[in-house]
């Protein structure tokens, strides 16, 4: 006869047997709406030759409703001991007799925005959003679209009635996105979809008797642009721009509703899809020669975030990132590098601080093009990849000379891309797995 | 009073199962550009002489994978004057006659191996460059490629492991690696599918092909990347050696509508100006192209067949949640400017729309006299006619950043450009992303996967039932009496087929759950 327990036993096998068996797709998601969306590269620069900035752009695809958006500018900048100023390395920190040290920062800063039923919304990271205009074009000034007909706005959102809407139902009240904190400015973006009073993701939702989680409506891109004054007598600076899709984690249909986000992991406590276990992406290795036009030189620039944040204590936990780097021979090569907040570095610079001596750079590898898996090992990683072309140029030379003129760079072109993944940061109960595999965003 | 007495291990049970079916239920259509999968899109695909494209492709597995590829041409040529064309619009009147635009539509397919974790690339308007540098090209020195044989893998076909250096001698045996130019190399405008094949040539489910393409104004640094959309398989039972079913039982569906976000006619980028371009004079405006291609595709009919034809239906919001509709013809390879395209995206007073595109979910004849007239049954579609599902669609978004230099009477740049995918969304009320199909002789049931419809009928002997595709054997008594022979018949009202139970070559298939299709050519391996 059956027992209780002997049922037990038996339905935790079958358990066993249907996890080993289910296609577990979830993942992280750079083309679908989502309820987290992550910008992991963010930057903003003021000069003295090379200006940068940011353009964010988001969308809700929800068809009638407002929906709101809690989102945190996590500032990775380094800042010198002594002086405070940002920096790339100590040696910018020497001011007069004072010597300090450039340390790694990290800080937050969290904002909210409300998009109107289906609404794209765009800001500049070095400007920010807010306000109101009777401008015709109030995403050009920095200005809500729909700021709401209190504010006698003449852009009434919906104009027109769409179905589910009256006209000048939904607004933008609520939305102040600032300026980052500082420039020059490197980091991330993140935004998750939330409920407008607490700040807080949705929740309790999603468990029996409740009502269901929201559906994920978040899409984003951002755009970086760059402006580069040349040298004098060089051709004339030139506006190049790099795109990319944010990175998003889906609602897996329950949450508690605080501020603690469980990111994959126990299937039975997770409330956002997973982070991939290894990231995959393709690349030219740097130095290598364009492969096109064979005019120009390649670089790569990689960009790391950690999926796992606490942004309340900002106590950042480093995660280990393993490359294991593919030639078209098939020849591995691999190196680590721990990722503390925000890694973003040209590839040949990941292993070395000299280039041409990094298994990243085609005079070590040999080939052109390289295929990089990314394992990591205390969270989980997402990130996004730019590759930058630049060809070097003849000038022009001054009157009178027969031969003359220099070579010069001229401004490069740059592309972003995302990176893929393998594997997700899932528990497995057959492993009997103590720790979670998860990730866990903790918001201020 | 009765107490019920719970059990822990049930109730366990209980919670694990509802946790899993919260990933797997709620996993939105795995046609993708985050994971690596088993049929790869490159949706714009440029060698026209002005811009040229870098195609990087690799093979995320511990294990060698084969690739079946085709570029298709979706350009056109203007029909008196020869200049590429997209539509009519593409091509003013000479002389007072009119001058059409033709669409060219060809494709052209080739095979690549990829050896265990491999990357490998291809510049588009040249094919593969197989020799770039001798130091690399082992195969000038015999004692060198001999040590490559011994060192690597001496029974390995490729010679050195990555095939991107074989030698010419490699080449000449059909060894793969050689890649050649699309069709009107020069003057192609296009798309580029690769599916994943068993050295047999049938199709393979195996998730191991990713790409990105990088597409370079000529004379410049400019650059656009995207990653290639992968279509992920799915774990059915599908045994068509050259028919690639998105229908989730196969491989996973296309999705229901896309979405993109991109300036509008006209629009400024307002971030420009204040980094230091000069926008002062026109605004620094944005022009956009937007491209779709049909999920569903005939490759195998592209010499002597027709290009897949539907209409397109856009739903444009601005950032004043202000609606518009338009629509387009998508015929094989569409990709226009908004200027083009037009209505609903002329200046208005937005900066920003959020453009979302969909075919309509009814029914279309795919085979027939009528293919391509909407239908209700086989019967609407005239002779051997299939009614099924209308085409579904993917789409990518390239936008052009203009400054005052660029748009100058004698520019002294070209515009800065940047690609990006288009989003996949749910085309209704619920969360599903995934296109349904129809299920074939059934069409008012919807599905997901074969298993969900009763038995199908035969693609090719439409009357014939069946539960597989080897249920729909081409037998002798088709070829000899029938006008449209499958083409393993020698010809028509003569020849012979394989012996039942084989699946022929480019013969019949079963129907059962229908939904996006590609029909590639046999692999040449």
């Amino acid at each position: 006869m059956l027992t209780v327990k002997r049922v037990g036993l038996m339905g935790a096998a079958g358990l066993v047997l249907l996890v080993a068996s289910l296609p577990v797709r979830a993942h992280t998601y750079s083309d679908q709406g989502a309820a987290v969306l992550i910008w992991p590269k963010v930057v903003v620069k003021d000069g003295p030759s090379v200006f940068m900035d940011t353009m964010i752009q988001m969308s809700s695809t929800n068809p009638s409703e407002e929906v709101t958006a809690h989102c945190i500018y996590v500032n990775a900048n380094n800042h010198c001991t002594n002086t405070g100023k940002v920096c790339a390395n100590s040696l910018e920190c020497i001011d007069g007799d004072s010597i300090g040290s450039c340390v790694a920062g990290w800080n937050e800063t969290n904002f909210d925005v409300v998009l109107t039923a289906q609404q794209p919304i765009a800001w500049s990271a070095s400007r920010g959003l807010g306000g109101s205009s009777f401008d015709d074009l109030p995403l050009e000034g920095g200005y809500l679209p729909c700021p709401g007909i209190r504010f006698g706005n003449p852009h009434p959102c919906p104009q027109f009635p769409i179905p589910g809407v009256k006209v000048g139902d939904q607004s933008n009240a609520g939305t102040m996105v600032p300026s980052v904190a500082e420039a020059p400015f490197i980091g991330e973006l993140k935004c998750i979809q939330a409920d407008e009073q607490t700040r807080r993701p949705f929740g309790p939702c999603g468990d029996e008797g409740q009502e269901e989680c929201p559906a994920d409506s978040l899409t984003g891109t951002a755009y970086i642009q760059r402006y580069e004054e040349l040298d004098a007598g060089g051709p004339p600076g030139a506006l190049d721009v790099a795109q990319y899709n944010a990175v998003g984690l889906k609602s897996t249909g329950q949450n508690d509703g605080n501020g603690v986000l469980q990111v994959g992991g126990n299937p039975n406590s997770a409330e956002y899809s997973p982070c991939p276990k290894q990231l995959v992406f393709d690349h030219l290795f740097d130095g290598s020669l364009d492969p096109i036009d064979g005019q120009g030189r390649s670089e790569t620039d990689l960009t790391l975030v950690p999926c796992s944040q606490d942004l309340r204590t900002q106590i950042v936990t480093p995660v280990n990132a393993l490359f294991l780097i593919y030639n078209e021979f098939e020849q591995r090569y691999s190196t680590t590098k721990q990722v503390r907040c925000l890694l973003d570095s040209p590839i040949s610079r990941i292993d070395t601080s000299q280039p041409t001596r990094s298994v990243f750079h085609a005079a070590v590898t040999g080939t052109i093009a390289g295929q990089t898996f990314i394992d990591s090992v205390g969270g989980g990683l997402v990130g996004v990849a730019v590759l930058k072309y630049q060809r070097a140029v003849q000038t022009a030379g001054a009157e009178g000379e027969q031969e003359g003129g220099r070579i010069s760079s001229s401004p490069f072109g740059s592309a972003a891309y995302s990176l893929a993944g393998m594997n997700e940061r899932v528990d497995d109960p057959s492993t009997g797995a103590v720790e979670s595999e998860g990730d866990r965003i903790v918001i201020p | 009073m009765r107490v019920q007495k719970r059990s822990p291990w049930l109730a366990g049970l209980t919670m694990g199962l509802a946790g899993l079916a919260l990933f797997v239920g709620r996993a939105g259509a795995d046609v993708t550009i985050d994971r690596a999968g088993s049929v790869v899109i490159f949706p714009k695909v440029i060698a026209d002489g002005q811009r040229d494209t870098l195609i990087t492709l690799s093979n995320v597995s511990n294990m060698p994978v084969m690739a079946h590829c085709a570029y298709v041409m979706g350009a056109g040529f203007c029909q008196r004057s020869g200049d590429l064309c997209q539509i009519d619009l593409d091509c003013p009147e000479i002389e007072g006659q009119p001058n059409p635009c033709v669409i060219a539509w060809q494709a052209g397919d080739f095979d690549i191996w990829l050896t265990m974790k491999q990357p490998t690339m291809w510049r588009v308007s040249t094919g593969r460059v197989f020799d770039p540098t001798a130091v690399f090209d082992r195969s000038k020195d015999p004692e060198k490629r001999a040590k490559c044989h011994n060192s690597y893998r001496q029974d390995d076909p490729l010679g050195c492991p990555g095939f991107f250096f074989a030698s010419a001698e490699d080449f000449a045996a059909g060894n793969g690696g050689q890649i050649n130019p699309p069709p009107f190399a020069g003057n192609f405008r296009g798309e580029l599918k690769c599916v994943e094949v068993a050295p047999d040539g049938s199709l393979v489910q195996g998730d191991h092909l990713k790409g990105e393409a990088t597409i370079l104004t000529l004379g410049s640094s400019q650059i656009s990347r995207y990653n290639s959309i992968n279509v992920l398989g799915a774990p059915g039972d599908g045994d068509s050696p050259t028919i690639a079913r998105l229908n989730g039982s196969d491989y996973n569906a296309c999705p229901e509508a896309v979405e993109m976000t991109h300036f509008s006619i006209d629009g400024n980028n307002f971030v420009a100006e204040g980094i230091g371009a000069d926008c002062e004079a026109t605004g620094c405006p944005v022009r956009t192209e937007l491209t779709f291609i049909p999920c569903t595709q005939d490759l195998v009919g592209s010499i002597t067949g027709e290009p897949e034809r539907t209409g397109v239906g856009l739903e444009i919001y601005d950032e004043f949640e202000t609606r518009a509709t338009s629509s387009l013809v998508l015929e094989c390879w569409s990709n226009l400017d908004l200027s083009q395209i037009a209505e609903g995206f002329g200046f208005d007073g937005s900066t920003l729309k959020k453009t979302r595109a969909a075919t309509e979910q009814d029914t279309v004849c795919r085979a027939g006299a009528n293919r391509g007239s909407t239908c209700t049954s086989d019967a609407q579609c005239g002779a051997g006619g299939v009614c099924g599902p209308r085409t579904g669609i993917l789409a990518l978004v390239e936008q052009f950043f203009e400054t005052d230099e660029t748009l100058a009477a004698e520019p002294t740049g070209v515009a800065a450009t940047a690609a990006a995918s288009a989003y996949m969304v749910s085309n209704d009320s619920d969360a599903d992303i995934a296109r349904v199909g129809r299920c074939r002789g059934a069409l008012s049931t919807t599905c997901t996967s074969d298993s969900q419809c009763p038995a199908g009928l035969c693609r090719r002997n439409s009357t014939q039932g069946c539960l597989v595709d080897a249920d729909c054997v081409t037998t002798n008594a088709q070829c000899t009496g029938n006008d449209d022979p499958a083409p393993c018949c020698s010809g028509v009202g003569t020849g012979t087929c394989p012996a039942p139970n084989a699946i022929p070559e480019n013969g019949d298939i079963c129907d059962r759950c229908m939904n996006d299709e590609i029909f590639l050519a046999e692999p040449g391996f």
